[in-house]
């Protein structure tokens, strides 16, 4: 159901602080280290890609060039990302900006999602499965911003139900450290989830 | 229903995340790992040829430098969005190009060559102008001298263009905040004086805004938006565009202040970047009349 973590993502041995660690994540790439952008691409692009799809009315195309262009274009400022927001949030925000850059000098407008077969339909059904589609891809939205191990612990727990224990050897935990970072991944997920069924009010995030 | 029970239902009624097709992962991996390992191999060993070329400006180190009794020092370093910027010895002769350049004192101020222009760096104080025009925006910083066959250009704590018309034949200044002095005359903001080669003067008034300043945005230095309040963000948009800002909603103008813009813009010159920011941050805008006017977005 869930999507493991490809062999080789290395996971640090103690629950440290997200940010730091992609801080030195990205200090690691810059310096030359190869697996650190391997590591970075694997973590973060799928979330990313997601993202400006859902901004783009599903052009998978169009998705793929935004996405292409942002982080290129993101490798030459990281050394301008200073941590204060999450990589994940400002890898969104460039790819916003992108997405806005992209529309103007085309001019054009971001295509309408239309409605499938599956939302069609007049009436409190259709309405339903709306509403609920919504829901959905704010959840996954909130899960894109995480850090990627609290995006995956969640995941892990709540979808695959696996019990901590499995969760801890995955992450390379104890058990209480394990148990630890879930808690934060759930007061993270909510932050993250108020945020974004919110929209935009004191940070530029999505 | 507790904390662990709300995310679980939440995480359980949206499902798994929709994966992301692999051909295309793979092709924005590819396109990444090039960029990354070019990236790696400039910062080994820049290629000065090309940030010479991205800054289309023909650099010529002044012939005979090394008679200069004072030895080169750096006086000034081009503005760029990334990458290493390199470095202008005092002496140097600059020549723009096709597009306007833009470079940072080693003072402080902001100087920038019009397209053709021409200019020798004495000093990171002192710069003559040859032919054509620059920009200078002081930022507060160290005054600037900016010397031409025709006199000497002062600045007073302030932005203003020097241009010298035709082949030299006349001089004319166009300031926009503060104050220049032009020998033994005086320009304040808003005003544009031409001095010309017999001595006549001509005054007339100029606008903070619009077409005059247009060759300055474009060799603007790069605007890094990354942890900027908006309110920062508006006053450097602002100072290089020559408008005015003004809040519709009163309480827009004091959360300002607080709002904390993320992300990159790029190269986009000043006068364009409301326009891919502020829908972000939750606003719309209209210009009017070198006025930009702020409210929260529907």
């Amino acid at each position: 159901m869930i999507t493991l973590p490809s062999a080789g993502i290395s996971e640090s041995a103690s629950d440290s602080d997200p940010r730091l660690e992609e801080k030195a994540l990205v200090d690691r790439m810059l310096a030359g280290d190869e697996a650190a952008m391997e590591e970075l691409a694997d973590e973060y692009f799928p979330g990313l890609y997601r993202f400006a799809l859902s901004r783009l009315g599903g052009d998978t195309e169009l998705a793929r060039e935004i996405v292409q262009t942002t982080v290129c274009k993101a490798l030459g400022k990281l050394s301008t990302w200073r941590g204060e927001a999450s990589l994940s949030t400002w890898l969104c925000a460039c790819c916003r900006n992108e997405i806005r850059m992209s529309f103007r000098q085309k001019k054009r407008q971001p295509a309408l999602v239309e409605l499938d077969e599956e939302s069609g339909g007049a009436g409190e059904h259709a309405e339903g499965t709306i509403v609920r589609r919504e829901e959905a891809r704010l959840v996954h939205a909130a899960l894109d911003l995480l850090p990627p191990r609290y995006a995956r612990a969640l995941e892990w727990k709540y979808l695959d139900r696996l019990p901590v224990q499995e969760i801890a050897d995955r992450l390379r935990l104890g058990a209480k450290a394990a148990e630890s970072l879930l808690t934060r991944a759930r007061r993270a997920f909510r932050e993250g989830y108020e945020r974004v069924s919110l929209g935009p009010k004191r940070e530029l995030e999505p | 229903m507790n904390d662990e029970e709300q995310v679980r239902r939440l995480l359980e009624d949206a499902g798994p995340r929709p994966e992301v097709p692999p051909e295309d992962l793979a092709r924005i991996k590819a396109a990444f790992r090039a960029e990354w390992k070019e990236h790696i191999r400039r910062r080994r060993s820049p290629d000065r040829r090309l940030w010479l070329l991205a800054a289309s400006i023909l650099l010529a180190a002044g012939l005979g430098w090394w008679l200069w009794p004072a030895p080169a020092v750096p006086v000034a370093r081009f503005e760029r969005a990334s990458g290493p910027a390199a470095e202008v010895l005092s002496a140097a002769e600059l020549s723009a190009g096709e597009s306007p350049v833009g470079l940072r004192l080693a003072a402080g101020p902001s100087l920038r060559l019009d397209a053709g222009s021409q200019v020798r760096l004495v000093s990171a104080s002192v710069i003559e102008l040859r032919h054509g025009a620059v920009y200078l925006d002081s930022e507060g910083a160290a005054k600037v001298e900016i010397r031409t066959p025709l006199g000497v250009v002062t600045d007073v704590g302030t932005q203003f263009e020097a241009r010298l018309l035709g082949k030299g034949e006349a001089l004319r200044v166009r300031v926009r905040e503060g104050a220049v002095r032009v020998g033994p005359h005086k320009a304040e903001a808003g005003t544009e004086l031409t001095l010309r080669a017999d001595g006549t003067v001509v005054r007339g008034p100029i606008a903070a805004y619009g077409p005059p300043w247009a060759w300055v945005l474009k060799a603007a230095p790069p605007l890094v938006i990354e942890g900027l309040t908006l309110e920062q963000f508006l006053d450097r948009i602002a100072r290089e565009t020559g408008w005015t800002v003004r809040y519709e909603d009163p309480g827009l103008a004091q959360s300002a202040g607080t709002i904390v813009l993320h992300g990159d813009i790029g190269d986009l010159p000043p006068d364009q970047a409301p326009e891919v920011v502020l829908p972000g941050a939750g606003l719309d805008h209209r210009l009017a009349d070198g006025v930009l006017i702020l409210r929260a977005a529907n």
